[in-house]
């Protein structure tokens, strides 16, 4: 007994001692070339043919260079592609590459962006965003499903024709083609370290990227820790010698590290500092950000009411959007959405949703119409419509549906709310188990028919919104060869899901507050929700 | 003796194998994939494709029996939100995180403990009772997430004192640790206190005194060790208990261990995580009640093992 309270005291006096020395190491000696970012989420993975979520892909984002990236409206900007050319018939793409090299300083060749789609074609079930490519290359879809290696994509339509020319074939015309190109899974890759079909090599130092910054330190939970790429080919403008994503899940814990100096950018914190005047000169965000919150309807399912077109319009149109942004207090950061694509995704000219909303606010609140309606389709103080709505148990949900609720009476609709846990909502929502139920959609490359597409009768797993008209105008989109025409077509695609037929009532876009140390400037975003941080200037 | 510990163990094995069925099939039983999120985002083909491969298209029965079978080899599969890295990796690095935390916790729960409860026991003042009796009321009613998030606030962001990030230099185990230690100090110190007042109450007490040992002798040599039965019983779950980690304390403080893990391998249905998490811990808590037993033994021999 004596033996371990001994012990103790001298593991506590230890352990005092050695607080004592490690005071110098705060926030004030930090160089002022490197930058910490909070993020709320693990790092799951670095692997670009891998990684699916937005936490990975903004790390990766640092790290690597495709051919293309957003810029700041949602518009195509050349990486390291320095010209292309498109064949008639929109079936063959012909890249010329720009003179970079890797960070080891071997040249980046047209081989390596061979090698770095097959790779991700044949990496298997996990390559997440792989579907890119087996929706459109050439021959890459019998790839995946055969499970075959990269050996066996002799007759992949990816082809490096020289050191700097690049050939990618596609099965089909495919509008939006070049968009999907910013995605990692075709990003070049080195043969001598990015294995098939493997990934862990991804997760230690010392492979060669080609973007701003390289992998120093990597641990999943806790932080990833990236050094300056010396090789790379702006990197007279990169001032950043580290960059350092920490794990920090708890909002509360990262404001509280903002407050203490000990992040310089907290990427997921309380709501509530977009309206708050203490964060007014160190708010952030990435405007517009690409997302829209809304109202998914089944109109297939077993309540026969909503396959009704106008009892569907009725609860479209008595929603009041500015009651659910008073109540989610969200400020500048949130705006009220008339139709399903959000701000941020480019139109022929200027913004899509812009210049939709300019003709016509689709879901537009119209109250006295919304009555009319729903009494047409026979419903009425005696013969109330009965409904329900399914939402995960989340803050910001539950705020939704109480006011949705509340619209919802004022026409005498009743709604009962329903609240799940989350993975159970996905998956009842997934298989069409609710009469209405919360969504909301980040966009997977910045085209209408991302968002577009997910209503395609084929493309659910269990079609709630089954309409052959919309499904042919979708189809006869992607046919247009005339960027301007097919846009043209994408509108009245969306007017029939949202104006037409209210498949989904709209609610309001927004972009989530991030907090930035004052004295630091240069972050470039987009729509896509990449906050590139290479060209950073600490004051 | 050994006799004792090969029963214990064995009976700990059993009650494993009950606690790994038991965890497979409740977390099957809940509704939502670990892909379920992703559905819309992935093609049909994709998911089809995920599904065979993490075996997750099989009846359940023969995913059972897989999952046993491969157990018991000491593999426990891939982590299916993490998926290419093995549970067993994820586990050996948030572990000793966790581990560290807790160690230090548990020395600062005995030493703190055991210090207020002796000088309440002891001291001729009256106030002194009183304020170890108030902190370890506030200490046993406080919720430890609050407790956790007014340090956090106070010491780290008002005051400055403290960093409140990770567990980087010894200063930042300060806040996690005290958060973690605050409720077991309250105990530990209502232990102490009143087994040392009924020790000092016992015969051989007074004839302690009587022979004229001095009272250093007395408190140090009699009356605490008798005095600690109690804490030394307490002591055993509440080290098992540190050691399984802290959900709130381990995302508030930004801690890369095993608390959050767990929790968030549930809500994630990581079905690999829940199972490797669920039969670690519980190993752990198996191997630590044998341990405590063993020491109660030694250190009471009024205690015979092998009843």
């Amino acid at each position: 007994m004596k033996k371990l309270c001994l012990f103790a005291v001298s593991a506590l006096m230890m352990a005092t001692a050695l607080t004592g020395c490690g005071s110098d190491s705060k926030d004030s000696s930090k160089p002022k070339t490197a930058m910490t970012v909070a993020i709320g989420g693990d790092v799951k993975d670095l692997d670009p043919a891998k990684a699916s979520d937005s936490i990975s892909n903004n790390v990766l984002v640092e790290m690597y260079e495709g051919l293309f990236e957003y810029d700041k409206n949602g518009n195509l900007k050349n990486q390291l592609c320095d010209s292309y050319t498109v064949s008639d018939d929109g079936l063959v793409y012909t890249f010329k590459l720009k003179d970079a090299k890797w960070s080891d300083g071997k040249a980046i060749t047209a081989g390596d962006f061979e090698y770095g789609i097959k790779r991700s074609a044949t990496y298997g079930a996990d390559a997440y965003y792989g579907h890119f490519i087996y929706d459109s290359v050439v021959g890459a879809y019998d790839l995946f499903k055969a499970n075959a290696s990269v050996a066996d994509a002799s007759n992949m339509g990816v082809k490096a024709l020289d050191d700097k020319t690049l050939e990618i074939r596609l099965t089909a015309r495919t509008p939006y083609f070049l968009n999907v190109l910013t995605s990692g899974v075709f990003y070049p890759a080195r043969e001598d370290y990015a294995k098939e079909k493997e990934s862990t090599w991804a997760n230690k130092k010392g492979y060669p990227t080609n973007g701003p910054f390289v992998l120093d330190y990597y641990s999943a939970k806790d932080k990833v820790v990236l050094k300056k790429n010396k090789n790379y080919r702006q990197a007279k403008k990169v001032n950043l010698k580290e960059l350092t994503f920490k794990v920090m899940s708890d909002q509360q814990a990262q404001l509280s590290a903002f407050k203490t100096g000990e992040v310089d950018l907290a990427t997921s914190v309380p709501s509530d500092v977009a309206t708050d005047d203490a964060y007014k000169n160190t708010l952030f965000t990435i405007d517009p950000f690409v997302i829209n919150y809304f109202v998914t309807v089944n109109a297939t399912g077993s309540n026969e009411a909503l396959h009704d077109v106008r009892v569907r319009k009725a609860l479209m149109k008595s929603v009041d959007r500015k009651s659910i942004l008073k109540v989610l207090n969200g400020g500048k950061l949130q705006y009220e959405l008339f139709g399903f694509i959000p701000k941020g995704i480019p139109d022929t000219k200027g913004d899509f949703r812009t210049n939709a909303d300019k003709e016509d606010k689709y879901a537009a609140e119209d109250l006295e119409e919304a009555k009319k309606l729903l009494k047409e389709a026979g419903y009425d103080t005696k013969n109330p419509l009965k409904l329900t709505y399914k939402y995960n148990a989340n803050q910001m949900h539950t705020d939704v549906a109480q006011v949705l609720k509340e619209n919802w009476k004022k026409i005498g609709v009743e709604v009962e709310l329903q609240t799940n846990e989350t993975q159970a909502f996905f998956d009842a929502r997934d298989n069409g188990d609710f009469e209405l139920a919360r969504h909301a959609m980040s966009a997977d490359y910045m085209d209408p028919t991302a968002y577009l597409d997910m209503y395609k009768s084929i493309a659910q797993k269990t079609a709630v919104v089954n309409d052959a008209d919309y499904d042919a105008l979708l189809a006869q989109a992607n046919e247009e060869a005339d960027p301007a025409k097919r846009m043209e077509i994408l509108h009245a695609a969306e007017k029939l899901l949202v104006a037409d037929q209210a498949y989904v009532i709209p609610l309001f876009g927004y972009s989530d507050p991030m907090l930035l140390q004052e004295g630091i400037s240069g972050i470039e975003s987009n729509p896509a929700g990449h906050y590139v941080l290479a060209f950073v200037k600490v004051k | 003796m050994v006799k004792y510990i090969g029963k214990r163990l064995l009976l700990g094995i059993f009650t494993l194998f009950i606690l790994a069925t038991i965890t497979f099939f409740m977390s099957k039983a809940m509704p939502g994939s670990p892909f379920a999120g992703d559905t819309q985002r992935m093609s049909q083909d994709q998911l089809d494709a995920l599904n065979e491969k993490y075996g997750l298209d099989r009846p359940i029965g023969e995913q059972y029996v897989t999952y046993m079978s491969n157990a018991i080899h000491g593999d426990f599969g891939e982590s299916l939100t993490r998926r290419g890295t093995p549970v067993n990796e994820i586990i050996a690095t948030s572990m000793p995180v966790t581990v560290k935390l807790g160690l230090t916790a548990v020395v600062i729960a005995l030493v703190v403990g055991i210090g207020l409860g002796t000088a309440a026991a002891l001291s001729k003042h009256k106030w002194v009772n009183n304020v170890v009796m108030f902190i370890s009321t506030i200490g046993v009613s406080l919720p430890s997430f609050l407790f956790a998030l007014l340090l956090l606030l106070f010491v780290g962001v008002y005051l400055r004192l403290l960093p409140t990030v990770g567990l980087d230099t010894p200063l930042h185990y300060i806040m996690p640790a005290f958060s973690l230690a605050l409720y077991p100090i309250s105990m530990i110190s209502r232990l102490t206190r009143s087994s040392l007042i009924e020790v000092m109450k016992q015969d051989y007490m007074v004839l302690a005194k009587s022979k004229g040992s001095s009272s250093k002798t007395i408190i140090f040599k009699h009356a605490l060790k008798n005095a600690m039965l109690p804490v030394i019983t307490y002591a055993g779950p509440m080290i098992a208990f540190m050691m399984t980690g802290s959900f709130i304390v381990e995302s508030l403080f930004s801690i890369p261990g095993i608390g959050r893990e767990f929790v968030s391998s549930i809500s994630t249905r990581d079905y690999s995580m829940i199972m490797a998490v669920t039969i670690f811990l519980g190993a752990l808590m198996i191997v630590l009640n044998i341990l405590s037993d063993i020491v109660n033994a030694f250190i009471d021999p009024r205690i015979k093992l092998g009843d």
